[in-house]
């Protein structure tokens, strides 16, 4: 009894939490396992098109994907399976342009970060997005900043990842917000915190003193406050 | 209607009951959910240092079809032999126990096994070695860029590991494949390897900055720093920027750090200045740069003014980055035609309409002093070419530059631009002992913008 109200009741909630987001169409590139009011939308316009059979039921499963793939090789684009720029404009959508990641610098002075390619720059635009978002840009910056001064301290891991993933270091990457996608503020952040930029001075820790749990952060030597974060050596 | 007591007390029980189970239910979803993401984190973590350590081992191994010194081999050869070993852990830490990767983790063991008999062996490589590494690099790196592009999927749509070990097991219960970009890539790395039987990989991060050396002057005080600030943001008129908050900070190098905003419109800039002698380190707009309006001789041309406005005198631009409507340009200090590279600076212009949005000036700061001391070469530019790989190729003048060598030293270099099949390489020769100090591997789109030219 008791197990199968449970069973309902964590049914009722998934349901309530997996509410279908609104996106506009073009706004994000579409896959298998996508679901949203741009897929049904896409969807919709396969099916008038006889690219596609069944209901626009808003959900990138088996059936769009092969309709998609359809679509592609009928309309001489590559045929991947997804909703990209390309075949958003052939459906005759406009697709919103997508962040490119900004490149990574070489010269002798600057080679001293694990930075190895954009992939990187994706992961420390994310980690910024999920953890400084709302803050001002320079404590975007600082945030991307702490992250690369920790891998090139001894004392943490010496990749980017290493850094990010390290358990319970970030509270956006434990608690599953680092997999939203960043916004460019937060890619233009990245790329200048690897540029050299470091508003911290060097801080490998950083804390918000309205919601910090541990009060063993609050031993570290103090270096500056950027908006709702207190940065320390 | 009317209950019995016994009804009543049953549906009060029920009640009671369902509230618990509620609001233990809601419970476990939760813990649910926070050990999802944690595992999601963990096969995260492995994945993205798989293809960290494949690229280090892959870009090690081009350094070293060029090094010539005994200490830079035995270095780039240790790199890699411990980035192999850290790749294949990680491969052993991901989901993927149902894919076929035998061949990939095969290669990568052999390879490590011959790496490291290079290594014992302590000493320079044989040509037919060195042939025997390029074997390895090629397919090292035909790997690598699998991976980096399966590492972009995964990053672009967001895909998630625990997604994939469900498809898994459900295709391995079915006995079918799933349509999954993921797998389907991995076996495609697998074929890869089939492909190129021998490996081979390298590489290692560059030298940890020394302690600044060049503040020596007088401490100023907080007034002084800010007369400093305001005329850094406006040198004609001290009266355009007001202060909106100052700290004094206590970083690597302590500062005062002052928050302006524009005496008229608005504006966000952060602009620290050091606490000992008084130089500005860094300065931080926040302004979104809108439609670009300029193109990039003339944004050079507003860098080159502010510099100079500003005291930076016989600096040579060495590189330059476009990005989201800014131009970022880096800058080394010259002295007698030798490029100083520990006197780095960089300067961000907006391509709206010019004006400066970022300074950074962390190297020059911590380095820079007017005159160095710097000794004769006691080698000859001919001596040092003859000190470079068989098979590479010189494609550019040489240049003498000051860089910072392993151990954290200024080193005087001859800087020599050369290619090795399609890579391309600055290589650092010390220009009083001959030996190689630093080997610079070249993105392709880099080359133009290097000081050569």
């Amino acid at each position: 009894m008791a197990k199968r109200l449970t069973l309902l009741t964590v049914i009722c909630l998934m349901a309530a939490l997996m509410a279908i987001p609104a996106q506009a169409v073009g706004e994000r590139n579409l896959f298998w396992g996508s679901r949203g009011e741009d897929v049904r939308q896409v969807q919709l316009r396969l099916i008038r098109w006889g690219y596609m059979t069944g209901s626009a039921d808003g959900v990138y499963g088996a059936n769009t994907w092969n309709a998609v793939k359809r679509f592609q090789s009928r309309n001489g684009l590559s045929v991947t399976g997804n909703v990209d720029a390309a075949t958003f404009r052939a459906l005759g959508y406009t697709p919103k342009t997508v962040v490119p990641a900004p490149t990574v610098n070489k010269s002798p002075a600057t080679q001293a970060t694990g930075m190895t390619n954009s992939n990187d720059m994706h992961l420390l635009a994310k980690a910024v997005y999920s953890e400084a978002r709302g803050e001002p840009f320079e404590g975007q910056v600082a945030v991307a900043a702490v992250v690369l001064n920790r891998v090139r301290s001894p004392i943490f891991p010496n990749t980017v990842a290493g850094v990010i993933f390290e358990p319970l270091a970030f509270t956006a990457v434990a608690d599953g917000q680092f997999y939203l996608t960043p916004n460019a503020e937060a890619y233009r952040a990245a790329q200048l915190a690897v540029d050299g930029w470091d508003p911290t001075g060097g801080a490998i820790y950083y804390f918000n003193p309205v919601t910090a749990t541990s009060p063993w952060i609050w031993s570290r030597p103090y270096i500056k406050t950027i908006g709702r974060h207190r940065f320390l050596r | 209607m009317h209950f019995s007591r016994r009804t009543t007390y049953a549906a009060i029980a029920l009640a009671v009951l369902l509230g618990a189970s509620l609001w233990w239910g809601y419970g476990q979803y939760r813990l649910n959910r926070t050990y999802t993401v944690r595992l999601e984190n963990n096969y995260q973590r492995a994945f993205h240092e798989l293809v960290w350590s494949m690229q280090t081992v892959e870009n090690e191994m081009a350094k070293l079809s060029v090094a010539t010194s005994t200490p830079q081999v035995i270095e780039k050869l240790s790199t890699t032999w411990r980035q192999i070993y850290s790749a294949e852990s990680k491969i052993g830490q991901l989901p993927l126990a149902l894919v076929e990767l035998d061949d990939t983790e095969a290669f990568l063991t052999n390879a490590g096994d011959y790496i490291f008999s290079l290594v014992r062996q302590g000493s320079d490589l044989s040509p037919e070695q060195r042939r025997q590494l390029q074997q390895l690099q090629k397919s090292a790196s035909a790997v690598s860029n699998k991976l980096a592009s399966i590492q972009s999927t995964i990053l672009q749509q967001n895909l998630k590991w625990t997604d994939v070990e469900a498809s898994l097991v459900r295709a391995g219960r079915q006995n079918e494949v799933r349509d999954n970009t993921v797998v389907n890539n991995f076996k495609l790395v697998n074929k890869e390897v089939q492909e190129f039987p021998e490996i081979k990989f390298d590489q290692r991060i560059g030298v940890a900055a020394p302690a600044p050396t060049a503040l020596k002057g007088p401490k100023v005080t907080q007034a002084q720093a800010q007369e400093t600030a305001l005329w850094f943001l406006s040198p004609g008129n001290k009266a355009a920027w007001q202060v909106v908050s100052m700290e004094a900070t206590n970083g690597r190098i302590p500062t005062y750090s002052f928050v302006l905003r524009p005496a008229q419109g608005n504006g966000r800039v952060t602009v620290d200045v050091t606490q000992q002698d008084g130089r500005v380190l860094f300065m931080l707009d926040n302004r979104t740069p809108e439609v670009e309006q300029i193109v990039t001789a003339q944004a050079i041309a507003q860098a080159d003014t502010f510099l100079r406005e500003r005291g930076f005198n016989n600096m040579r631009l060495i590189g330059q980055d476009k990005y989201q409507g800014s131009l970022m340009l880096s800058y080394v200090y010259v002295q007698d035609g030798v490029l100083i590279y520990p006197d780095l600076l960089r300067v961000r212009v907006a391509l709206d309409n010019g004006s400066i949005i970022g300074f950074e000036g962390n190297g020059y700061t911590a380095y820079h002093v007017q005159q160095r001391n710097l000794k004769e070469a006691s080698i000859s530019i001919e001596q040092a070419l003859t000190k470079l790989a068989e098979g590479l190729e010189v494609i550019g003048a040489e240049q003498m530059a000051v860089i910072f060598n392993a151990q954290g030293k200024e080193t005087l270099c001859y800087e020599i631009p050369a290619k090795y099949g399609n890579d391309r390489f600055l290589i650092y020769v010390d220009a009083k002992q001959g030996e190689e100090v630093q080997i610079i591997r070249l993105e392709p789109v880099t080359l133009p913008t290097n000081p050569a030219n």
